[in-house]
């Protein structure tokens, strides 16, 4: 799976002159690539993954996914690559507040290959969340319910998985356990990744730095 | 999935909205069906032709004082045969022998009755023919009952706290006719094949009427007082002017019916109107429920469909939610119809009215229309909520 963007301008930014490696310009994220994609605020950080998401379309120029016009994907074929090819780490998380650990990671359409709920508690073990693996999102910190996030979207089958600032309310510590864990996945499933970060100093190795 | 959407939720509207709909599905099965059924009562049970009548002149005091007779003459007969209103006319034939009903029966208690038949000619009937047949050799005589008698019996059996008997029961009622004198009387036995609003005497065959009248009657002693006549199609008020001016009548019960279905075919028509639009109302209200629901699980179904869930497997969720309930509430008002009109039938047989048993076919047809409104509205609501979602 690739993204190829052409001259691609949130319709906000097109009366100004912006120097960024991926607005305005023809950039490829081939198979496989890992790239850290490094924003200041208000440089269309989130804009860019509702893009690739499909949830937005106020732009200009195109993005590609597989060669594939991402304007014209239809509305089932979009939700398959949702289901399959991209998994996701939302910034504001978007767990079910109301609804257990478990029930959260439950509600996935799909576990990834040789994955089952278990494999899930395993990894709450791995980032000492084990604990809460019954309690109620809400009753989590903001740190505890980044670490539940990123086990949910490490649970999908994927084939790039997109992260929005993972691990902003994570320590130094988690941050590793963390970056380890998505490894792992990384390379189990031969996917690549795109993570979008407000600092350049990435836990991650070889990945390529973006400026946005 | 459904707890992530519904457990949450205040069930207050919900809860009112089922009971406008029970209910109003309630009244409307309850309404409609017995407005079918009224409007074709008597329709099948009518032995008499269309558009047949029988007459009789109007009774005075005259032939008390022999200056009126009751009969009619051969010249009489004639002189409406010849109108050109007049399809038929024939005489009414009486027995001139002793009859006595007799109901040996465990539905009701043994009765006997001294009675008279009558019979007239097949084409005046609607009945098969070939079940109106009758010779010596035939073991039961068919005979069709006056719709007077069958309440007369009715009233008796209420007067004794015996359930009622509805046409289909009577049909299988076991009935013996005693004919001749007193010292040996011949049994027959009988079955009922249909009902009469215009005779009050039983009809038999003519042929059994002439054997019988040969065998056990009194030579010279059948007079005419009654004649049937069947009026030509759409000519049927000349016959009645007629009548008017001749100072002849016809029995009234038939005009009575029309009025009776007329009146309760209004006032029912009224009840399913109000109840149709209750269980729209109440359609209405679930609507607004659902997308009262949509509207707070807004951030819940943007969320499923980024982790890849597809609007077609969420419409599904919503969809099996709301028609489950609406199912239970239709079952539970047709629970609750069935013996509502079981008890209201006993009404109606109690004031004579013998309603067919069997549930109205608009009632099939009604459950699948609300069916398909409800679950289309619920689809619409649903598909349009969830894919303006989609890309959010």
């Amino acid at each position: 799976m690739h993204f190829k963007f052409q001259q691609l301008c949130p319709h906000v930014f097109q009366n100004q002159d912006l120097k960024s490696a991926i607005w305005n310009q023809d950039v490829e994220i081939k198979t496989g690539d890992k790239v850290l994609i490094h924003a200041i605020s208000g440089t269309g950080k989130t804009s860019l993954i509702h893009y690739l998401l499909g949830l937005r379309h106020d732009y200009t120029g195109s993005i590609h996914i597989d060669n594939q016009e991402l304007s014209r994907i239809e509305i089932e074929a979009f939700t398959q690559i949702r289901r399959i090819d991209i998994s996701t780490v939302f910034q504001d998380l978007q767990l079910f507040e109301n609804l257990s650990v478990k029930e959260n990671i439950l509600l996935l359409p799909e576990f990834a290959k040789g994955y089952d709920i278990e494999d899930a508690r395993k990894m709450l073990d791995v980032l000492d969340i084990k604990d809460k693996w019954d309690q109620t999102v809400k009753t989590l910190s903001f740190g505890q319910k980044q670490r539940v996030a990123i086990i949910r979207a490490l649970m999908k089958p994927f084939r790039f998985l997109i992260c929005d600032e993972p691990f902003s309310h994570l320590d130094h510590q988690n941050s590793m356990k963390c970056t380890a864990l998505i490894e792992k996945r990384l390379k189990e499933e031969n996917a690549g990744m795109i993570l979008l970060a407000l600092e350049r100093e990435c836990t991650f190795e070889n990945i390529k730095t973006l400026e946005l | 999935m459904r707890q992530l959407f519904f457990k949450y939720q205040n069930k207050k509207q919900l809860v009112l909205a089922l009971l406008g709909t029970f209910l109003g599905l309630f009244f409307l099965f309850t309404s409609l069906h017995f407005l079918h059924k009224i409007y074709s009562y008597g329709e099948n049970s009518e032995m008499l032709s269309k558009n047949t009548i029988v007459i009789q002149k109007k009774v005075s005091s005259g032939p008390l004082l022999g200056l009126n007779n009751p009969e009619f003459s051969e010249e009489q007969i004639d002189e409406i045969r010849s109108m050109e209103f007049v399809e038929n006319c024939d005489p009414i034939r009486s027995n001139t022998f002793d009859v006595v009903l007799a109901i040996d029966d465990p539905l009701i208690p043994a009765f006997n009755s001294n009675i008279y038949v009558q019979s007239v000619q097949k084409g005046y009937l609607d009945v098969n023919t070939t079940n109106w047949d009758w010779n010596e050799e035939r073991e039961t005589l068919p005979i069709i009952m006056p719709r007077d008698f069958l309440m007369m019996m009715n009233n008796f059996l209420s007067a004794s706290n015996i359930p009622q008997l509805s046409d289909e029961l009577v049909l299988d009622l076991k009935i013996d006719l005693k004919i001749g004198p007193r010292n040996y009387r011949q049994t027959i036995h009988s079955r009922i094949v249909g009902f009469t609003n215009e005779l009050s005497s039983i009809l038999v065959p003519e042929e059994f009427l002439s054997w019988a009248n040969q065998k056990y009657g009194e030579e010279n002693k059948e007079v005419v007082s009654q004649l049937v006549v069947k009026s030509k199609d759409g000519q049927f008020g000349l016959l009645e002017n007629y009548l008017e001016e001749k100072k002849l009548e016809s029995k009234k019960s038939q005009l009575l019916i029309a009025k009776l279905k007329s009146a309760l075919g209004v006032l029912l028509s009224i009840i399913s109107a109000i109840s149709l639009l209750t269980v729209f109302l109440s359609i209405l209200v679930l609507i607004q429920y659902l997308q009262l629901i949509l509207t707070k699980n807004d951030y819940e179904i943007r969320t499923l469909l980024r982790l890849g869930h597809s609007p077609k497997m969420l419409i599904k969720v919503f969809m099996k939610y709301f028609m489950l309930l609406f199912t239970i509430v239709t079952l539970l008002s047709l629970l609750l119809f069935l013996p509502a009109k079981y008890f209201l039938q006993q009404v109606f047989i109690s004031n004579g009215i013998s309603l067919d048993a069997s549930v109205s076919y608009y009632l099939y047809g009604l459950v699948v229309f609300v069916f398909s409104v409800f679950a289309l509205s619920i689809w619409m609501s649903t598909k349009n909520r969830i894919l303006n979602t989609v890309n959010t």
